[in-house]
């Protein structure tokens, strides 16, 4: 792994019982950059994200996040990482604001403050309203809020913009842009939506059946199939050929 | 680890603790004079002294702050541990075995301190208006109010161990309903116990020994456990 890597996967296995859910994954993941992670309902996608993030562990294979293996510097790593995985868990009976304390407090650090990030998220005004009371929308800019607020060096989302609005989706675009051009954060993310990959990613991987199936700069995937994500990820789940 | 307890108890919501240990302390107290007072209505001897008064209305505190230190457990542990919040939980940089001893802490000093309070303050109302307006014809004396403090002490450690267990038996499980059960069964079993046998001092260091190897080994196997637990 070079100084330029954020993420390097190798050989990553995980079986849930008899069944083998990862088989044998590699991923590669450049500093700085916006990795698009593409696959159908059940390819694998939040496995490898829990995997990354220490919250499985993988039968065999390695995985190193910042030069850290997740294995053996777990808790140091954490605080290196913003993840949001699955549907966002918050304390029900607190507010937005001291939810976002508390986090803090695990992590820390100071971070970039409780009001700035709600701003960043689109939660302006909400920081004394209880979480209970938080639309769905809302609980992912929050869970969003969570992951950005400690200045992590990698951030790692599973599905981001489910549930935001077309304006959400817009600012959380911008936002990801801005912190990968701006600050230099790494950002693995998943999405179903193709056309949030296409607007937002450096680099795409395929997933299927536990596999990557491919890792291709976003620029050469338009290039090849004039402009369009689309074609590239159906013929590549049809069997079609690799870049 | 005192930086864990203090974030354990903002996350927490410990109203209905407080609520439940106050009702068992009113309990308690309503308990300890209807025991006097049918003993002298119904002229039941066994129960017309101090020691033995105290000793009913001890059992009583231990049955309720077993399964009240037990229900804690449940719901402050093995439902974090078997719920969605887990993820969020294992995402802090902090030792996963430093968050579960924290969250073990604070359940204990909850139940310690509220079984003080509710049982010493039963106690010693009881005692105060027994010196001006007394039901029973025994003497109150301060070495019988020492050993009863005594006795609550080493009750408290045996409820530790109680509540420890049951939350093994449940966290094993990941059934709630199965942490408070066995906290029901084991606090009757001691509460049976120990009514008989607290003025033996072997029978106490042994209640003592017995708790404390059980807190040690539950928690060994416990933190065994969360260090390897997954968020599937």
């Amino acid at each position: 792994m070079n100084s330029q890597t954020a993420i390097q996967v190798n050989h990553l296995v995980k079986s849930f019982g008899a069944n083998q859910v990862i088989k044998g994954c590699d991923m590669c993941v450049k500093q700085g950059s916006i990795y698009g992670f593409l696959g159908a309902n059940g390819a694998g996608k939040t496995t490898v994200f829990k995997l990354l993030t220490g919250l499985l562990t993988p039968d065999s294979g390695s995985i190193s996040i910042l030069g850290y293996n997740i294995l053996k510097d777990r808790d140091k790593l954490l605080s290196k990482i913003g993840s949001l995985i699955e549907a966002p868990t918050f304390y029900e009976h607190l507010s937005a604001k001291r939810n976002l304390e508390i986090h803090l407090a695990y992590m820390g650090v100071s971070g970039i403050g409780v009001e700035k990030v709600l701003q960043l998220v689109g939660l302006p005004e909400t920081g004394e309203k209880e979480v209970s009371k938080f639309s769905l929308g809302m609980r992912q800019r929050l869970g969003l809020a969570r992951a950005l607020l400690h200045q992590p060096q990698v951030l790692i989302l599973d599905e981001p913009v489910n549930g935001l609005d077309p304006m959400g989706i817009r600012k959380m675009r911008e936002l990801f842009l801005s912190l990968s051009g701006e600050s230099g954060v790494t950002i693995l993310f998943s999405s179903h939506i193709l056309s949030e990959i296409e607007h937002v990613a450096d680099k795409v991987g395929v997933i299927a059946d536990g596999r990557i199936l491919c890792e291709s700069d976003l620029s050469q995937i338009k290039s090849e199939y004039n402009g369009s994500l689309e074609d590239y990820f159906f013929n590549l789940m049809s069997g079609g050929k690799e870049l | 680890m005192i930086k864990l307890m203090k974030l354990e108890l903002q996350r927490i919501n410990l109203r209905p603790y407080y609520i439940s240990s106050a009702v068992f302390g009113i309990i308690l107290l309503a308990f300890t004079y209807f025991a006097a007072y049918t003993a002298q209505v119904q002229q039941e001897t066994q129960f017309m002294t101090y020691a033995n008064i105290f000793r009913l209305t001890s059992v009583i505190s231990i049955i309720l702050f077993g399964v009240l230190s037990a229900t804690m457990y449940a719901k402050l542990i093995t439902e974090e541990y078997s719920g969605k919040r887990l993820a969020l939980l294992f995402s802090y940089p902090v030792s996963r075995k430093k968050i579960f001893i924290a969250k073990v802490l604070v359940v204990f000093f909850f139940i310690f301190i509220s079984m003080l309070l509710c049982t010493g303050i039963s106690m010693i109302v009881f005692s105060l208006t027994e010196s001006f307006a007394p039901i029973v014809t025994d003497t109150m004396s301060v070495h019988l109010l020492a050993e009863e403090f005594k006795m609550t002490a080493v009750s408290i450690t045996a409820i530790s161990a109680i509540g420890l267990l049951s939350l093994g038996f449940g966290f094993i499980k990941k059934s709630i309903p199965m942490t408070i059960i066995s906290a029901f069964v084991l606090s009757g079993i001691y509460g049976n116990v120990s009514v008989g046998a607290f003025e033996d001092p072997v029978i106490t260091c042994l209640i003592l020994g017995i708790s404390l190897a059980s807190i040690i080994v539950i928690l060994l196997i416990l933190l065994n456990i969360i260090n390897h637990m997954e968020v599937e």
